[in-house]
């Protein structure tokens, strides 16, 4: 992990956060990690807690809102909207596991980040050591999330791990990962149909 | 206690009343100004300024521009610089716990040739008394006022240019000092420093411009009240923006004239203060500002045309409330907020504190105003 060359990208710092999720601010003028994908935010004493980007939102003020209504805004205009004006975006984070001493789990990390932490997007590498340790428990974090479009988060997710886990030789993660989808659903057909169709768009994405 | 709405019912509708009443007084003066308005501009120019000059009211003075006359934009409008000053303050109150005086003045620059986004920067000054210690007897909010124009000027002079294209600089506000000289060396000497600071941009051939939004000036007004001194009812209450609205198509400035003043002859004659007005508005719908500049720039066609443009392109970026853009994020970024004042207290309390001095605590008045408003269970 510490070889991969993106798992130190920064993308943001912690703005709040509680045992379950996190929101983070970044400036809207850099790449911010798409829906869907995996970052670690190191806790300090050996301790990195993992999330999947549940959320992107960007908010406005006034005079953005009086902004829109103009034909034509210079490219200096959007530029000073998105560099210098303090409105970050922000990136809800939903926690799925912690690595602790070198050992993964798919728990809860034992407490939150605190203000201005760091928040790293994840490499290939990162992405395959998560989500290949135990045996996919992390994904009921996404299946039992309130308030979130699971089916799409859950589709996002399979789809950068099936790529990373697909590239580093494990052609089998992506049907290991649907399987346990339907075990975890499989008393809630209402739910699991929606999950079904989303992956099967995935699937199809992967050349699976 | 909320307002006594009974009470004002009556009030409200009298308000209505007299505003009617007025409106249909307003509307005959301003007919009788229009007239007077043409008439005097086919006056000769020197004539008038003579009348005015000898009045020594405040007043407009024609130039050699045809005032009567409206001005378009230049055709083209090439790249220039464009810097926007602008200050806020902390004024020090007795209720504080700790009463400071600050000065906060922020500067952003804008190439129109780019797409880069604006440089700015901020200055943050805590007032010092004259042994360069901080001020902890209470300035008057004029004295902290003149300081914030004179802050203004320096951030603008502090700018180095990266380039060699025009500059022009806005300020919101007056470029002539309504403060004014007043009694006292600290007055004198805050004057001095901005008469000095204006001189600087003058040497560096900034186009300097005061942008004034929602001017209540009436300097035309008075100036046909003292050329037609036996026409002259209501024409010294009539707003310029009212008498220009309907003459200056959108888009286009009026002549531009020179400002008499009581405080006129406190600037030197290349600083002196001059004015047009500018119909900021795109539609029929006038929106007329008006625009101070010094003598340099009044003396100098091509940068009132880069000025003109410039302020018009400004405004655009705003829409439908037009407005120069620069000039609103220079404000944005210098204003002071309540909570940040409150986190400078707090930090000033600290060293105090940690330097093993006793921290006043704050007016009971001010306490009192701060305790928590009774809330839902």
């Amino acid at each position: 992990m510490a070889n991969d060359p993106q798992v130190n990208v920064q993308v943001g710092r912690l703005l709040r956060a509680n045992t379950r999720a996190c929101v983070a601010g970044c400036l809207p003028s850099q790449n911010f990690p798409p829906f869907g994908s995996l970052v670690s935010i190191d806790l300090g004493q050996e301790i990195s807690a993992y999330g999947l980007v549940s959320d992107i939102h960007i908010d406005d003020d006034g005079l953005v809102r009086q902004l829109v209504t103009t034909p034509n805004i210079s490219e200096t205009v959007i530029q000073d909207n998105r560099v210098n004006r303090n409105v970050p975006v922000e990136l809800s984070v939903l926690f799925v596991g912690h690595r602790s001493a070198g050992v993964i789990s798919h728990r809860l990390p034992p407490r939150p980040p605190l203000s201005l932490d760091r928040v790293r997007a994840c490499g290939e590498g990162d992405v395959c050591a998560f989500t290949s340790a135990g045996s996919l428990g992390y994904l009921r974090f996404i299946l039992e999330a309130q308030d979130l479009p699971a089916a799409d988060l859950l589709a996002a997710h399979l789809l950068q791990a099936g790529r990373a886990q697909r590239d580093h030789g494990d052609e089998q993660w992506f049907a290991r990962a649907i399987d346990k989808v339907i075990t975890q659903l499989r008393d809630d057909y209402v739910r699991l149909m929606p999950v079904l169709e989303a992956l099967a768009d995935v699937q199809r994405e992967l050349g699976i | 206690m909320p307002l006594n709405y009974l009470g004002l019912q009556p009030q409200i509708q009298q308000y209505a009343q007299n505003a009617n009443q007025s409106q249909a007084h307003f509307r005959q003066v301003l007919e009788n100004a229009r007239e007077l308005f043409k008439t005097c501009a086919s006056q000769p120019y020197d004539e008038i300024r003579k009348r005015c000059q000898g009045s020594g009211k405040r007043c407009a003075l024609p130039l050699g521009e045809a005032f009567d006359q409206s001005y378009p934009p230049p055709a083209e409008h090439q790249p220039c610089m464009v810097l926007a000053a602008d200050g806020s303050q902390i004024i020090s109150s007795p209720h504080d716990a700790i009463p400071i005086s600050l000065i906060n003045t922020s500067l952003i620059c804008m190439n129109t040739g780019s797409s880069d986004a604006p440089q700015i920067s901020i200055t943050s000054e805590i007032l010092s008394e004259d042994r360069g210690g901080i001020e902890f007897n209470l300035l008057s909010e004029d004295l902290i006022s003149l300081r914030r124009d004179v802050a203004e000027l320096r951030i603008l002079n502090d700018w180095t240019a990266p380039n060699d294209l025009p500059v022009a600089a806005l300020r919101d506000g007056p470029l002539e000092l309504y403060h004014e000289p007043r009694q006292g060396d600290q007055f004198e000497r805050e004057f001095k420093n901005y008469i000095d600071g204006l001189a600087a941009l003058a040497a560096r051939d900034f186009t300097l411009a005061g942008y004034i939004d929602r001017t209540r000036a009436g300097l035309l007004g008075q100036m046909l009240a003292i050329y037609f001194e036996e026409r002259s009812d209501g024409l010294a209450e009539l707003r310029d923006t009212t008498l220009l609205a309907g003459i200056l198509p959108a888009g286009q400035r009026s002549a531009i004239f020179a400002l008499q003043s009581s405080s006129s002859d406190n600037y030197p004659e290349a600083l002196r203060i001059h004015f047009f007005y500018l119909n900021v508005s795109t539609n029929d719908n006038d929106y007329i500002v008006r625009v101070e500049i010094p003598a340099w720039v009044a003396e100098d066609t091509d940068k009132v045309n880069r000025l003109h443009a410039l302020l018009l392109a400004q405004c655009r970026i705003m829409g439908g409330r037009p407005y120069p853009y620069l000039l609103h994020r220079a404000h944005e970024t210098a204003v002071v907020h309540f909570d940040e004042k409150a986190q400078l207290q707090d930090a000033l309390a600290q060293e105090l504190q940690r330097q093993g001095l006793d921290v006043p605590q704050p007016s009971n008045k001010l306490a009192a105003k701060g305790l928590q408003k009774r809330t839902r269970m």
